[in-house]
């Protein structure tokens, strides 16, 4: 087997598209090293871009301040799904509290990026290449997961982003793949030109080095996702919105086999600064609903594959925990990390809580007393069999927590 | 440093990073005129009524339109029917703008200036802030620029400037003022000079009988303001002190710095030299932040004319480029008025799909110019089906002539074809590598010729095949 592994350079902007692995036959395989670790959750990760507003999606009832800082905005505490006694769920969050019941979903309150940026940007660039400041890979966290692990199996979809760029949480060497959605992956030649049209199309992208060997990439994935989008639906109903169409995808590429080991997906829309709702209706109020939804019809779809994947929810921060004079509130710090998965330890709000008195706040937000690194550390080594946590954060010594 | 000689080579570049591609008409003409002259006369006639475009434009109403004038002719349940005006004229002015140059400019200040077009009542507000601050400024004075996008109710809005009062500011245009507008994430300010700008800029809201700038007096915060160790308003601030500030940040050298490296990375490469920055930087500020000066600037760069298919195209390039190429005409009238809108829908879907409809990046940080984030697959092959769908008719809004591009008496030998077409999309004759493959699609050698029966269909796959090759994502 020929195989020629050439390395991306990241270009500090934003995320860059694969290294060319080029096999004979109309299938390009990657081959990586030997070292096989059999046996790992598929990861879907859902980066929910903005800055989700944590104190309102699992609000700290228990503390006082919440209520005395938000007049207008707090979720009362007669609205609220209860999860621990202290913390209760907003509820449009309903369809995943009886995931927390049966310990399917875990959650980490005052978890976040120690980065102290409240740029949207700067946040969430730094939290998808997980680096510590000063320490410069300029890699992606996934991508330095996917490179450090490896099986004779592994497929050009092993890394699959839906949407319109590639996420920089996949920038780096090893080849992802990004797509709108299943069925628009084909290419539209005449039938009778067909399959000369796509043997040049092989020709001419042959020989390019990055980062237009993506071309190869895009021919090899044309016939292997074919095959999946043509196979029978699943009768599951998930919401109309974006994030339901792509689960509903990756739920079928899931029943097609093709190898799929991480899913990146995006929601936009999190950026509440002006008029962020009551618990009934408005932005926050239809996104919480459009998130749990899409999720809980996942779960559904994915049936007893569902023991084996394990769904990771995360933003850039939080947002303050004052609210603003516009019923939004600005950008915070800590936030809340959601982790849904078949096999992990769920049903418990983990984390310290530092409590909301001026005195305890980060520059007036949630402080974070968790680094997320620690969340994804724990999923990636037990989730994901990968011990190499050095490779996967570097710089960095993780602190296990006991979700997974 | 200066213009290079006027050769088939320097044509090709200069065509590929001063406007949305050639055309061979185009190119011909500046063979003949000479780069000096064409770029003289493109810096300096950019006010002026474009010949080509201006008469196409006029199809679209709704571009010219105050925000009342829009509240009156159409709704918001139809807000859609304003947009794609706009976005269409947008794409309409890039293919066939005579001032190709300012095209390009009013492109990269859409992506500075970044307000997404499908945001809360940007229907209304949008086309002012693309008519009245970015096209009258694009290659005028950045001070003027920033002042008048600043001064323009769609960024207020979109930024909740609006909103910010005495008392309970809302920092977001403050913020993205100074790390996307100016100075840049490292040009050198702290938490502290954003929470400074956002009470100096209280205020700086709206007039809710025509949707025009007004400055709120009543809610301004007249506390003297400090910023980057410079104090505003030191007996009590008011509008002045704010425009004084964006004059500041407009001639700071952070802010020069910071432009210098955009520009560079959109006309040279992705990863221009330090010393090319530092020397736009410096040029854009002895210009007194005059746009136009510092372009010429540029173009006198020998880093600029060696920096030949450094770039990749992004889709609105790469689509424009085709259509430029092929000569194609955009079919955007006709004597039905539904399915005139119809027309332009598909024309913005089209972009949709290939991942950049005009002004609908969703942050404010505008559209990426590095190729890593658009060379990927799924981008790929995006534009192949574009191509593919254009050749074969499926786009009703493109008018594609095979024998545009190929003559209109179809040549004796394949070999000939291939050379036609990609001296139309690529402006040189193909590789070895590329004729190869060219013919390997057509099933014949390069003396062979094409079955009559088959030549269109051929033809027509044949100019998406090259309009598809890794050698026409570069520009």
């Amino acid at each position: 087997m020929n195989g020629l592994l050439s390395r991306r350079s990241f270009l500090k902007g934003l995320g860059v598209a694969g290294g060319a692995m080029l096999m004979d036959g109309v299938f390009a395989r990657a081959v990586l090293a030997a070292g096989s670790t059999p046996g790992r959750d598929l990861l879907v990760t859902i980066f929910l871009r903005g800055g989700m507003d944590a104190l309102n999606a699992v609000v700290p009832a228990h503390d006082p301040a919440y209520y005395d800082a938000r007049p207008m905005i707090a979720v009362p505490e007669s609205s609220l799904l209860p999860l621990d006694g202290n913390f209760g769920l907003h509820p449009k969050l309903a369809p995943l509290h009886p995931f927390y019941g049966s310990g399917r979903l875990g959650i980490v309150h005052a978890v976040g990026n120690p980065n102290a940026t409240r740029s949207h940007f700067d946040a969430q660039k730094s939290m998808e290449l997980a680096t510590s400041q000063g320490t410069s890979p300029a890699t992606g966290w996934l991508d330095r997961h996917l490179a450090s692990t490896s099986t004779a199996a592994r497929t050009i979809l092993a890394g699959v982003s839906l949407g319109g760029t590639l996420p920089v949480s996949f920038c780096g060497p090893t080849l992802e793949l990004s797509m709108q959605s299943l069925d628009a992956f084909g290419l539209y030649a005449h039938w009778y030109e067909s399959a000369r049209y796509q043997g040049a199309m092989w020709s001419l992208y042959d020989a390019e080095a990055a980062p237009l060997d993506a071309g190869t990439v895009a021919l090899g994935a044309l016939a292997e996702v074919a095959a999946a989008a043509s196979a029978p639906r699943s009768s599951v109903v998930y919401p109309s919105c974006r994030l339901g169409k792509n689960l509903a995808d990756v739920a079928r590429l899931v029943r097609a086999d093709v190898g799929l080991e991480v899913v990146a997906l995006d929601v936009d829309g999190w950026d509440h600064h002006v008029e962020i709702g009551t618990p009934d209706e408005g932005l926050l109020a239809k996104r919480l609903d459009d998130l749990a939804s899409s999720l809980a019809a996942f779960v559904e779809d994915l049936g007893a594959k569902f023991s084996s994947t394990t769904i990771v929810v995360m933003s850039e921060f939080g947002r303050r925990v004052a609210e603003n004079g516009s019923g939004g509130v600005d950008h915070g710090h800590g936030g809340c990390l959601f982790v849904l998965g078949g096999t992990i330890r769920g049903g418990s709000v983990l984390g310290t809580w530092p409590g909301l008195d001026a005195s305890a706040l980060d520059h007036g937000d949630l402080a974070i007393t968790t680094d997320y690194r620690d969340v994804l550390a724990e999923i990636v080594s037990v989730r994901l069999g990968n011990p190499n946590l050095a490779a996967v954060f570097p710089g960095y010594t993780p602190k296990p927590i006991g979700l997974v | 440093m200066a213009i290079p000689r006027t050769t088939t080579t320097t044509v090709r570049h200069a065509l590929n990073r001063w406007t949305f591609g050639a055309t061979p008409a185009l190119a011909a003409a500046v063979k003949k005129s000479g780069l000096r002259s064409y770029l003289d006369s493109q810096l300096a006639t950019w006010r002026e009524a474009d010949p080509t475009a201006d008469a196409v434009v006029a199809m679209f109403p709704a571009i010219r339109m105050s925000p009342v004038e829009l509240a009156s002719s159409y709704s918001a349940e139809r807000a859609f029917e304003v947009t794609d005006q706009l976005q269409a004229a947008t794409i309409v002015r890039a293919v066939s703008a005579t001032h190709q140059l300012y095209e390009r400019m009013v492109e990269f200040w859409t992506d500075h200036f970044a307000i997404d077009l499908g945001s809360d009542a940007q229907w209304l507000l949008k086309p002012g802030h693309d008519r009245d601050a970015i096209r009258k400024h694009a290659l005028g004075r950045f001070e003027d620029l920033l002042i008048a996008s600043s001064q323009s109710v769609a960024m207020l809005h979109s930024l909740d400037q609006t909103k910010s009062v005495a008392g309970n500011p809302n920092e977001n245009f403050a913020r993205e003022l100074l790390e996307l507008h100016t100075l840049g994430v490292d040009g050198g300010y702290a938490e502290q000079d954003v929470k400074e700008a956002a009470r100096l800029l209280t205020g700086w809201s709206v007039n809710l009988a025509d949707l025009g700038f007004l400055f709120w007096d009543w809610v301004h915060d007249s506390a003297p303001a400090t910023i980057l160790g410079k104090r505003y308003g030191a007996s009590g601030s008011g509008l002045a002190d704010g425009v004084q500030l964006l004059k500041d940040l407009a001639h700071h050298r952070s802010t020069a710095r910071h432009l210098a490296k955009k520009l560079c990375r959109r006309f040279v490469s992705d990863t221009p030299s330090t010393a090319l920055v530092e020397s736009v930087a410096n040029a854009y500020l002895a210009a007194d932040t005059d746009i136009a000066a510092t372009l010429r600037h540029l173009f006198n760069q020998s880093e600029f004319w060696k920096a030949i298919d450094k770039k990749h195209r992004r889709p609105i390039d790469v689509f424009v480029a085709f259509l430029r190429a092929t000569s194609s005409e955009l079919v955007l009238t006709n004597p039905d008025a539904a399915t005139e809108a119809a027309l332009r829908r598909w024309l913005v879907a089209a972009f949709e799909i290939l991942g950049q409809a005009p002004m609908r990046w969703p942050t404010p940080d505008g559209y990426p110019d590095v190729s890593g984030a658009w060379m990927h697959a799924g981008g790929l092959l995006a534009r192949w089906n574009v191509f593919l769908s254009a050749v074969q008719g499926y786009l009703w809004f493109v008018a594609l002539n095979p024998a545009a591009v190929a003559g209109s008496s179809p040549p004796a030998t394949a070999g000939q074809l291939v050379d036609r077409v990609a001296q139309a999309l690529l402006s040189r004759s193909p590789t070895a590598a590329e004729r190869d493959a060219c013919l390997a699609y057509l099933g014949v050698g390069a003396t062979g010729a094409i079955d009559p029966g088959l030549y269109d269909l051929r033809a027509r796959h044949l100019i998406a095949l090259v309009g598809s090759s890794p050698a026409f994502q570069r520009r």
